[in-house]
């Protein structure tokens, strides 16, 4: 009785611990995801290096898709942080967005939010 | 019934002339908000009162662009880390708390009072401005009555750009970042914050698609635009008078290192030292020679009081940049006055010098987070200069 109560116990840990890691973003500089929404396929390829920022989806289906890449920069210029936030908004087959930096920029990450008819399919963080 | 009713409509008249003699304040107002404790200590510092116009206009000597505000209520800061709140100190250098006190809120939501969603923040008129993507919005000076103001075009592309005495000068970049080469609208626009005026534009062309930042100065506005062969600069100025842009110099520096006034602008060239730019006669001197072996990168601010010199030693910008920084203080006669160093970043995290008040000069060891050490201009130069903790 004793031993089914641990076994029930481990098992829901591990059941957490999965469930937790099924949330927490994936950390990257490059990130490619496919898989199928209303029984269409969809891709979603994201892109972080120093000097740019990017996320491309394309969608086999006729709902609208968004991509929408919020990163953070440093500016030695100005001495200063940016937050910036760039999106596709909602359009039909194949969405892009991203961000280049100037010469005395460097992007510190990014986050990339890909969605189908307003939900979201898929984030991913790219540092 | 007649009785009755004279009665109670006495006493409600009464209510209503004792009420309006105890208008609450703009402070007091928020409807959900009611015992809000910083509407008792957000107050307006009475004795020490400057010219609105120092408060509102953009402040050129801090780190970042329209982060930090010097208010008659006090100071306030944006945090941009992951949560774009908004908060406050009474003086500087006392603690920093979130402009909200809601113990159960996340202070991730807009029915937050701390809470922006935005990038720059400004102050005009007892309030406080921010934006927040597309759109100007504001509230009163204890975080209570946000409201949405305007909206300046349509989505979805970014800006960039502060306020500066009741306006909100701005550029559209679509590629993401100023000077990015994915930017497409050669525009300077400026919108009034205060009235139902549409965003108007101040200035065309195609220099602005290289900029780095510009400075609003009386009817002139200064660009700094960027050099990638030089890291440096070229500055323009254009007068909104006269619609006239002309070329100053082609070596200056961005606002990391540089500071225009109506009369002079200053600028650190690395390795150089320090110029002087004289408005009036359009001439540019090396008023002091500053070198160093291992040169890094400095960044200068020119206060009102002293020459700030921060010389980041790190050969790598990408790797701990910003983790030893020492700090030279020169008086306005290019006199070395005091030195420091400023070792309190955490590995590969920006911070360092922040802003300044009259008293003290405010850093923050993590430019994400709200301020956490200062230095009281009062020891400057006696031998005891050190950096406070700011504490409760």
């Amino acid at each position: 009785m004793k031993l089914k109560h641990i076994k029930s116990l481990s098992l829901l840990v591990i059941l957490v611990i999965l469930l937790s890691y099924s949330i927490i973003p994936v950390s990257a500089s490059s990130d490619y995801y496919s898989s199928t929404y209303n029984g269409f396929n969809y891709d979603c390829r994201s892109e972080f290096t120093y000097d740019e920022v990017y996320g491309e989806m394309s969608y086999a289906g006729i709902s609208r898709i968004c991509v929408e890449v919020e990163y953070r920069l440093y500016d030695f210029s100005i001495q200063a942080y940016y937050i910036g936030n760039v999106t596709s908004t909602f359009v039909k087959s194949f969405a892009y967005a991203g961000a280049i930096a100037s010469s005395v920029q460097s992007f510190q990450w990014s986050n990339h939010t890909y969605s189908i008819s307003f939900n979201t399919v898929y984030f991913v963080g790219l540092s | 019934m007649i009785k009755k009713l004279s009665i109670l409509l006495t006493l409600v008249l009464i209510a209503g002339c004792l009420t309006s003699c105890n208008k609450p304040s703009p402070l007091e107002s928020n409807p959900h908000n009611a015992g809000n404790e910083f509407s008792s200590y957000v107050k307006l510092d009475q004795e020490n009162l400057k010219p609105e116009e120092y408060y509102s206009s953009v402040r050129q000597n801090e780190s970042g662009i329209a982060r930090y505000l010097e208010t008659p209520y006090g100071m306030y800061f944006m945090s941009i880390n992951f949560e774009y709140c908004i908060y406050y100190s009474e003086k500087g250098n006392t603690k920093y708390v979130k402009l909200c006190n809601r113990p159960d809120c996340n202070h991730k939501t807009e029915d937050c009072n701390a809470y922006t969603g935005g990038y720059y923040i400004g102050y005009y008129k007892d309030k406080i401005y921010y934006t927040s993507g597309n759109s100007i919005n504001c509230m009163n000076m204890d975080g209570t009555n946000h409201m949405g103001l305007k909206t300046l075009y349509d989505y979805p592309d970014p800006n960039f750009g502060y306020f500066h005495n009741g306006y909100f000068y701005y550029l559209i970049i679509k590629g993401g970042t100023v000077g990015s080469p994915g930017n497409i609208d050669n525009n300077l626009y400026r919108v009034k914050i205060d009235d139902n005026s549409k965003p108007e534009i101040v200035l065309t062309d195609d220099i602005i698609l290289d900029i780095s930042m510009f400075v609003v100065v009386g009817d002139t506005i200064y660009l700094y635009i960027l050099n990638s062969n030089t890291w440096g600069c070229y500055l323009y100025s254009y007068s909104t008078k006269t619609n006239t842009l002309k070329k100053i110099t082609d070596y200056w520096f961005s606002i990391g290192a540089a500071y225009i006034n109506e009369n002079y602008g200053y600028c650190y060239r690395a390795n150089e030292g320090i110029y002087k730019y004289n408005v009036a006669t359009n001439e540019i001197t090396l008023e002091k020679e500053i070198k160093f072996d291992n040169h890094g990168e400095c960044v200068v601010k020119f206060l009102p009081d002293y020459i700030f010199l921060m010389h980041f030693t790190s050969e790598d910008r990408r790797v701990n940049y910003a983790k030893n920084q020492e700090l030279y203080i020169y008086d306005w006669d290019y006199n070395l006055v005091d030195s420091l160093i400023f070792d309190k970043v955490p590995d590969g995290e920006y911070g360092g010098y922040l802003t300044y008040s009259d008293d003290y000069i405010i850093f923050s060891s993590d430019y994400r987070n709200e301020p956490d050490y200062y230095i009281d201009k009062s020891e400057i130069g006696t031998g005891n200069l050190m950096f406070h903790k700011i504490e409760d």
